[in-house]
């Protein structure tokens, strides 16, 4: 993943298509576990605010993503989503998504850098975009969007008793 | 012994398993170190056991064996076709002598001279070497039988090993990887769950024929757990089987008369947690028999038997698993302890001083507390003690100190069963549940609403008085930020123990008893202090588990830098943020002499009105009778004996088990500042004079009060 995005030569890859919004994003095949309808999380009280919560999944505990809140792209709708269970270094986490479509197959040549005038946190989170028939999919960055969140946390500050 | 025996044999199998196939690869190619070393490190540690176990047949064996194996690695001899040969006959001789050892728990006879003539004549062979420096022992015991006759390769046909079979304890034992046995508990747990939704369908119709075959399902899925979570069960005696020896040495290098008592050895609990156990109990033990446990003469001079006595003891306790290590040794005097605790500045006399011994102790768990210094000046308990707490601490468990000066002392840790499977108490906060891990747990208090005056604040820090002493108290509610409706029904005090502090965390809900496996909490969690781990429940819910240090330290109660023991001396200052002056909660009064008197508000138990009626008068002290019993009231008024107003305020101290109050004239404010004695002692029952809140203020001398109260001869320090 780490290869530059618009990178000509090389094989082509695949991308999981999930909707937030109006918005298409791929998510790279190679992690995902499956898909499934949309979990009930437990919330977790303190939780950083893309952490919608932790689901039991056939006995594995996942931790479910807001991605609207994750990617700044609105607020969920309340109707149940889906969600794309992906395995982050040795846990799961499940991607809440409006829409799960079909797996893009991108060649290299055509995925084409993210213009400069994009927001910085969608800049940061996505490896460069595509055309699709249904408009611009935004190619995520599994490493940069999963891992840069742990260093933008805050850390709980100490508070006082009740 | 017999538990060590077979952890012996055990191992010893594993390793000749692996040291057959060694050799065989080594003759291939003679010259690859890693291999020798590697079967060197096997034999040697085979010879170093039977000296232990006192197997002179093996130990004679396998001692000619090391010594040709230290040849071939020391490149004196080159790894031929014979040399391995006759090492594999010495390996099938140890492997008969040990089926022999398993069979019937002591060496079978047998003769090995030729295979130690054989393995004798490589050692004349080599090159000869004056020093042999990886071997400490002598050749003698060699020597004494060799009879060099020529190595031959024509084997040795009355050493045939055809009594060794393959496998040495092959069968009833096998090694698992953990990763192997961690899933099978996560499958039992899902099997759990997916019977729990099963029983509910076949629950609502009682005709139904599910109904049989779903309570065998259920029968055999609670087997299943049991016997997985067995998997990783071992008995405590694994982690002591070095201690007799550990214990002889000692004895030996230092003319003591030591014996060791061990009791509870099949006591079971998890692996990780024997692993855990294992140092700081060699410690301990080390300890007890190097500086417990007197001189022969000493004892005699003190009336007890020459022989000290140190017990090992392991039992299960309400779920938890207790070892205890007792010695009858000189034991630790608390005064040395406090005065040095005081000298380092870990605690300030005051409070030092109103500490109880037990409190007291909780110092030996200091780091650094046990220097050089202190060893030559004490008995040289503590060593490396900080340690001993740390390992423990580590996985869940707690340690603690008792000792009688002169009679000895007794260390207890009490530990989980397993790390991955705890007791817990649930509670529910707003709609919300989370787990408490019950090793916590002290006690649960429900407060009605009619009492709520039970709660004070001090600088809106909520406090609890729970029987005789105030409790900083956390409220769940605010701590996660749920949504907020105050106290205002019923609500539950879960009283917490956590290393040194004591804190209620105030719930709305109890709602069971559970034990529960425990998950990690997710990476993008973890910075969360308070959780120590989330679980799924029976119903499939996942809920998390709360970790009381976490909260403490969220909160203040327990400052992060600060270790346990500090905390201990007074719970109600560390419930104040800290500032970089240490401050503290003074309660300011009137005595009954000119100016304001002060005492720390953490030695502090309560304050009483009383009816000046109820002071009765015996001899020429009062007391009143509280709670069934007589607690003593001395007069802060030194003028005044008797009380003369219609209510009189009482200041209450517990000290240990005994109270007492002491009577003043009017309590006047509690305020937050930094206590700096100024003045030294300007009469008994003083301790000096520091300024509070812009006053003078003398700060008084609670112990001194105790002794009037008690009637104790002698002045205070």
């Amino acid at each position: 993943m780490s290869e530059t995005p618009h990178n000509p030569t090389g094989a082509a890859r695949d991308f999981v298509a999930f909707r937030l919004g109006e918005q298409w994003f791929g998510w790279p095949v190679a992690s995902v576990q499956e898909v499934l309808a949309g979990q009930t999380a437990a919330r977790v009280p303190l939780a950083p605010p893309e952490v919608a919560g932790l689901a039991n999944l056939k006995g594995h505990i996942v931790t479910v993503i807001d991605m609207h809140r994750l990617l700044q792209t609105g607020e969920r709708p309340s109707c149940a989503p889906m969600s794309v269970i992906i395995r982050d270094g040795g846990e799961l986490c499940a991607m809440l998504a409006d829409e799960v479509g079909d797996v893009v197959t991108a060649m290299p040549q055509f995925i084409e850098p993210l213009p400069p005038t994009l927001d910085t946190s969608w800049r940061t989170s996505c490896q460069g975009m595509v055309r699709t028939p249904g408009g611009l999919m935004a190619l995520l960055d599994p490493v940069r969007l999963l891992d840069d969140q742990d260093h933008s946390v805050i850390p709980t500050t100490t508070r006082s008793a009740v | 012994m017999d538990d060590l025996l077979a952890e012996f044999l055990a191992e010893s199998a594993d390793n000749l398993t692996r040291l057959d196939r060694d050799m065989i690869e080594l003759e291939r190619d003679p010259t690859n170190s890693e291999l020798l070393n590697s079967a060197f490190r096997t034999i040697h540690t085979i010879k170093g056991t039977c000296g232990f176990l006192d197997l002179s047949r093996l130990e004679r064996v396998s001692h000619t064996s090391e010594s040709v194996l230290d040849m071939l690695r020391s490149e004196r001899l080159t790894a031929g076709p014979d040399v391995v040969s006759d090492i594999l006959t010495s390996i099938d001789t140890i492997k008969a002598i040990l089926v022999g050892l398993e069979q019937t728990g002591c060496e079978p006879p047998g003769d090995d001279s030729d295979i130690v003539a054989s393995l004798e004549a490589w050692l004349d062979e080599s090159v000869p070497c004056s020093a042999r420096p990886t071997d400490g022992e002598p050749d003698t015991s060699a020597r004494a039988i060799s009879s060099p006759t020529r190595p031959t390769d024509a084997g040795h046909p009355n050493l045939a090993p055809q009594s060794a079979p393959e496998t040495i304890r092959g069968a009833s034992s096998i090694r698992i990887n953990v990763d192997v046995l961690d899933s099978l508990m996560t499958l039992a747990g899902e099997l759990v769950l997916a019977r729990n939704q099963l029983s509910q369908l076949a629950g609502r119709d009682e005709q139904s024929e599910y109904v049989v075959p779903v309570q065998q399902l259920d029968r055999i899925t609670a087997e299943l757990q049991g016997a997985v979570m067995r998997t990783r069960m071992q008995p405590v005696g694994a982690a002591w089987s070095k201690l007799p020896r550990l214990v002889r040495e000692v004895a030996r290098d230092t003319g003591k008369q030591i014996q060791l008592d061990m009791k509870g050895a099949d006591t079971e609990l998890d692996r990780q947690l024997v692993q855990a156990l294992q140092d700081p109990l060699m410690h301990m033990v080390r300890n007890s028999a190097d500086h417990g446990i007197e001189q022969p003469d000493v004892r005699r001079a003190s009336g007890k038997s020459e022989f000290g006595t140190i017990r090992v003891r392991a039992f299960h306790e309400g779920g938890q698993v207790i070892v205890e290590i007792t010695d009858d040794g000189a034991g630790i005097d608390p005064a040395v302890v406090r005065r040095k605790a005081i000298q380092r500045g870990l605690v300030r006399a005051e409070i030092a001083n109103a500490m109880d011994d037990r409190q007291i102790f909780r110092f030996l768990f200091e780091p650094g507390f046990s220097t050089a210094e202190f060893v030559t000046h004490l008995s040289g308990r503590g060593v490396g003690m900080d340690v001993v707490r740390d390992n423990v601490t580590r996985v869940g468990g707690t340690v603690e100190l008792r000792s009688t000066t002169g009679h000895g002392c007794t260390v207890r840790i009490k530990l989980p069963l397993t790390l991955a499977i705890v007791p817990a108490l649930l509670v529910s906060v707003e709609e919300e549940v989370f787990a408490f891990p019950q090793s916590c747990v002290l006690e649960l208090v429900r407060v009605p609403a009619d009492r709520r005056l039970a709660f004070e604040s001090l600088q809106g820090v909520p406090l609890y008085r729970l029987r005789d002493s105030l409790i900083p108290v956390i409220g769940l509610r605010g701590l996660l930020d749920l949504p907020h409706t105050r106290i205002t029904e019923a609500t539950t005090l879960v009283i917490c123990q956590t290393a040194g502090s004591r804190f209620g965390v105030v719930v709305d809900d109890v709602i069971d008893t559970q034990e529960i496996v425990i998950k990690p909490v997710s990476r993008r969690v973890r910075h969360v202090a308070c959780y120590a781990g989330c679980t799924i429940l029976g119903d499939g819910r996942v809920i998390m588990i709360l970790d009381p240090v976490g909260i403490a330290t969220m909160s203040g109660t327990l400052a992060p830098d600060v270790s346990p023991g500090d905390s201990t001396a007074d719970d109600l200052s560390d419930a104040v943020p800290m500032d970089t002056v240490q401050r503290d909660s003074i309660l300011l009064f009137q005595g009954g002499t000119a100016g304001v008197q002060a005492v720390l508000l953490s030695q502090v138990a309560r304050l009483e009105e009383i009816a000046t009626e109820r002071l009765e008068a015996i001899g020429d002290r009062f007391v009143v009778q509280y709670r069934g019993s007589l607690l003593p009231i001395v007069s802060a008024m030194p003028s005044q004996k008797a009380p003369s107003a219609k209510c009189q305020s009482v200041i209450v101290f517990n000290e240990g088990n005994t109270s007492f109050g002491i009577a003043v004239q009017s309590i006047q404010d509690i305020v937050e500042d930094s206590v700096r004695l100024e003045l030294g002692p300007s009469r008994p029952g003083v301790l000096g004079t520091a300024v509070i809140a812009g006053r003078a203020t003398e700060l008084i001398d609670v112990s001194y009060y105790m002794e009037q109260a008690h009637m104790r001869p002698g002045a205070p320090v």
